[in-house]
């Protein structure tokens, strides 16, 4: 019998140095290519649907209150910095047989943003979550850039920054090559 | 072992294009009460790490989630390599074609006929391990197709910690959807075999079910040297399934209705005997009030369902206390109704009013009524006593849930009334909800033999400053129903208070204080379970957590099926979780 613990006490502290943003960012992670339904039942291919946007995608369910109190704010980031490139994109992991309450749910919520179907947690799996509320961004190249987990009251605000710095940077791109097609 | 180490080397050399991981890690040291009547103390730990890695390149991804466990919250040990992969797939997709490879987790339609997951929270799996194709070469039109072999387990007793009553099933399942201008229809056949081992039928035949009963009444007319020759071979029960679903929305209606109908045989007898399961959704909106009708029937009284698990047609709340005496669901016999409504008064309040009730098909054999009319009792052909048998009971038996109508009590009746309000104030820096909760349950034979009111609440506040305050607090009373030998009820009450505060530090973490109490009247004994929490946000996407103090156990309830989560007294638990 091999026993793992010491394994895992190293795999914990590889953890920690993993985590540093620079590494992380080192090691390129996609938006999944794959298809996916929207509420209404309609074929999409995620990377269609994010396609030259800075994208945040929001995992969530109907149990998970954090997760509607976050929506609240995503809504209003959706409408704000919409013209400027990004966009949310929420996805749903109720299971078909709950879909009518999130239809209905999401309807009286008034969101402006899509919300795409993921009943078995696939894509969720696909971009490492495991617990709600799961934020991923991306940039407009489908790279991921920053995921978060839990949602708390205050939160918000710091996402809306990273946002910006997010816009800032594809509004700082435009201008490099706007200057090198100048020279 | 083998296999997994050529899925991950191959993975690690087509990592290249995307890798992610996820590791959760979770301790937990203090002593464990037994809530039974001895009252007694053992040490209770544990020491859980799940390590999810994802790795994809073109249109192949691979998942796996590898496990060391001495010990973990539920379920055995996982300490040698051998057990070290949890859970593996290997997916491939191009164009029309998806095909994965590895432990299937996977749902059509609404789940009556096939609903395949995995839940760490209350210890379930009812996966196959095998291959699932599903080919889609139009828009309207998929064809699916999955095959393989599972281990499904469940607890003789619910306050254990590992599934000690096993199963081996396989599932060989072909299906095919439509979406149509007429909405959408699907049609699937499936064969399912549950093998039972030979020690099992006497475990089985002790618990509160159909399926118990009928166990019992085929060892009581088996008894003596045929039942022991019975049960020392191992039995095979195959069920065959077909199912149709159609979906449309019409105009201002959304509709679903599945219907799976099958055909199986009964533990160690050849015979078949055919079952069905029932759904209808139907939700609309009228004046800018949703309106949402759901009903359930899933009579397959004499067949344990593994493969499948239909919606559950009543309300699952996040209430601490709620979720304590939540329903619990028996997939195989149960008919029910829910109706539930949401409408918001202004652009931030919402209300939501749901009522949901159910019972069984049938009530128990009636064993107080044995005699004919002239006052002899009733035997058959064979000798046997015929029992008589209980009214069904109306719709509006169920909804007055009168504990002293004992056709109505036979059937195993619950009713549940939730009522809620929430909203948010114009700046966005307040939020609040009230609810409010009834719930009958007439069910003597398991405990769950109660009326129960319950009022849940929560607070938030922001301040300016980014860092906010929680604070939930719950309270619930229950008039526990006892029967008595002179056909008498007598009633307990027991009161119940939650209470949670926490104050949240923005980008830093928060500072938690729970407070859980109760007392019971049939024993005059009150009890206080309290803890500190601090949780610390060491990036966007890593936590961790430190837990000082008590929590009492009780019942988690996810999908209907409920744990007894055992109560931890005294003790450190700790919670470490990172994506990368």
């Amino acid at each position: 019998m091999i026993k793992l613990k010491n394994l895992f006490i190293v795999c914990f502290f590889i953890t920690f140095l993993f985590s540093d943003d620079k590494i992380v960012k080192i090691i390129k992670e996609k938006i999944p290519s794959v298809n996916i339904k929207d509420i209404n039942k309609k074929k999409i291919k995620l990377t269609d649907i994010s396609k030259d946007y800075y994208v945040l995608f929001n995992f969530w369910n109907m149990a998970c209150e954090p997760c509607k109190k976050e929506m609240k704010f995503l809504n209003i980031f959706h409408k704000r910095y919409n013209e400027y490139g990004f966009k949310v994109i929420s996805i749903n992991m109720d299971t078909p047989r709950s879909m009518s309450k999130v239809k209905k749910y999401v309807k009286k919520s008034g969101y402006a943003f899509d919300v795409l179907q993921d009943p078995r947690m696939d894509v969720f799996k696909k971009m490492g979550g495991s617990i709600m509320p799961f934020v991923v961004l991306a940039d407009n190249e489908g790279n991921i850039v920053n995921k978060h987990i839990g949602f708390n009251l205050g939160d918000e605000k710091a996402l809306e920054e990273e946002i910006k710095e997010l816009i800032k940077f594809k509004v700082d791109t435009i201008k490099v090559k706007l200057n090198e097609n100048n020279d | 072992m083998i296999r997994l180490a050529i899925i991950i080397l191959f993975s690690l050399f087509l990592s290249q294009e995307s890798i992610s991981f996820n590791y959760e890690s979770k301790y937990g040291n203090g002593t464990n009460v037994n809530d039974g009547s001895n009252g007694e103390e053992s040490p209770y730990s544990y020491f859980e790490n799940l390590l999810d890695v994802n790795f994809s390149y073109k249109n192949l991804f691979i998942y796996t989630q590898l496990e060391y466990s001495n010990s973990p919250i539920y379920g055995v040990d996982r300490i040698e390599i051998e057990n070290l992969a949890n859970t593996y797939n290997v997916e491939y997709s191009h164009l029309d074609l998806f095909v994965k490879y590895g432990h299937i987790q996977s749902l059509y339609g609404y789940g009556l006929s096939v609903n395949m997951f995995q839940d760490q929270t209350t210890n379930f799996d009812n996966r196959v391990k095998g291959v699932e194709i599903k080919y889609s070469p139009y828009d309207m039109f998929d064809i699916f197709y999955i095959s393989g072999k599972g281990n499904y387990g469940i607890k003789s007793s619910a306050d254990k910690r590992i599934n000690n009553l096993l199963f081996d099933h396989e599932l060989d399942l072909l299906g095919t959807q439509f979406y149509t201008d007429f909405g959408d229809i699907s049609f699937i056949y499936s064969d399912k075999k549950t093998y039972y081992l030979a020690d099992i039928y006497d475990n089985l035949k002790i618990s509160d079910t159909r399926i118990a009963n009928d166990l019992e009444e085929y060892w009581l007319t088996n008894i003596g040297d045929t039942w022991n020759n019975l049960i020392e071979s191992d039995s095979e029960v195959n069920l065959r399934s077909f199912n149709i679903g159609y979906g449309n929305s019409l105009g201002n209606f959304d509709l679903y209705l599945e219907y799976d109908i099958n055909s199986y045989n009964k533990i160690l007898r050849d015979k078949d005997i055919n079952g069905a399961s029932k759904f209808l959704s139907i939700a609309t909106e009228v004046l800018g009030v949703d309106f949402l009708y759901e009903f359930k029937d899933y009579d397959m009284v004499y067949y344990m369902p593994i493969t499948s698990s239909p919606p559950l047609v009543f309300n699952e709340s996040s209430s601490v206390l709620i979720s304590r005496n939540q329903h619990s669901i028996d997939f195989s016999d149960e008919i029910g109704h829910q109706f539930e409504s949401r409408f918001n008064l202004t652009s931030d309040i919402s209300f939501l009013m749901n009522l949901s009730i159910g019972r069984k098909h049938s009530g128990i054999k009636n064993e107080l009524d044995i005699f004919d009319e002239n006052g002899g009792i009733n035997f058959d052909e064979n000798g046997n006593i015929i029992y008589g048998t209980y009214t069904e009971p109306t719709f509006k038996d169920l909804y007055n849930m009168n504990f002293l109508d004992k056709d109505l009590v036979a059937h195993k009746p619950f009713r549940d009334f939730y009522i809620e309000g929430s909203g948010w104030n114009k700046n966005n820096n307040i939020y609040f909800k009230l609810g409010y909760q009834s719930h009958y349950s007439y069910d003597n034979v398991s405990g769950k033999n109660y009326q129960s009111n319950s009022i849940p609440t929560q607070f938030v506040y922001a301040f300016k400053n980014n860092n906010s305050f929680t604070c939930y607090y719950e309270t619930q009373q229950t008039k526990n129903l006892s029967y008595g030998f002179s056909n008498e009820y007598t009633f307990f009450t027991d009161e119940y208070e939650y209470m949670s505060l926490s104050y949240h530090f923005n980008k830093f973490g928060s500072l938690s204080y729970f407070i859980d109490s109760e007392y019971k009247e049939s024993i005059d004994k009150s009890q206080y379970w309290t803890g500190w929490e601090m949780s610390f946000e060491l990036s966007s996407s890593m936590q961790f957590s430190i837990f000082q103090g008590s929590q009492k156990g009780g019942l988690v309830c996810a999908n209907g099926i409920c744990a007894v989560q055992p109560s931890f007294e005294d003790g450190t638990k700790m919670t470490f979780r990172v994506l990368f």
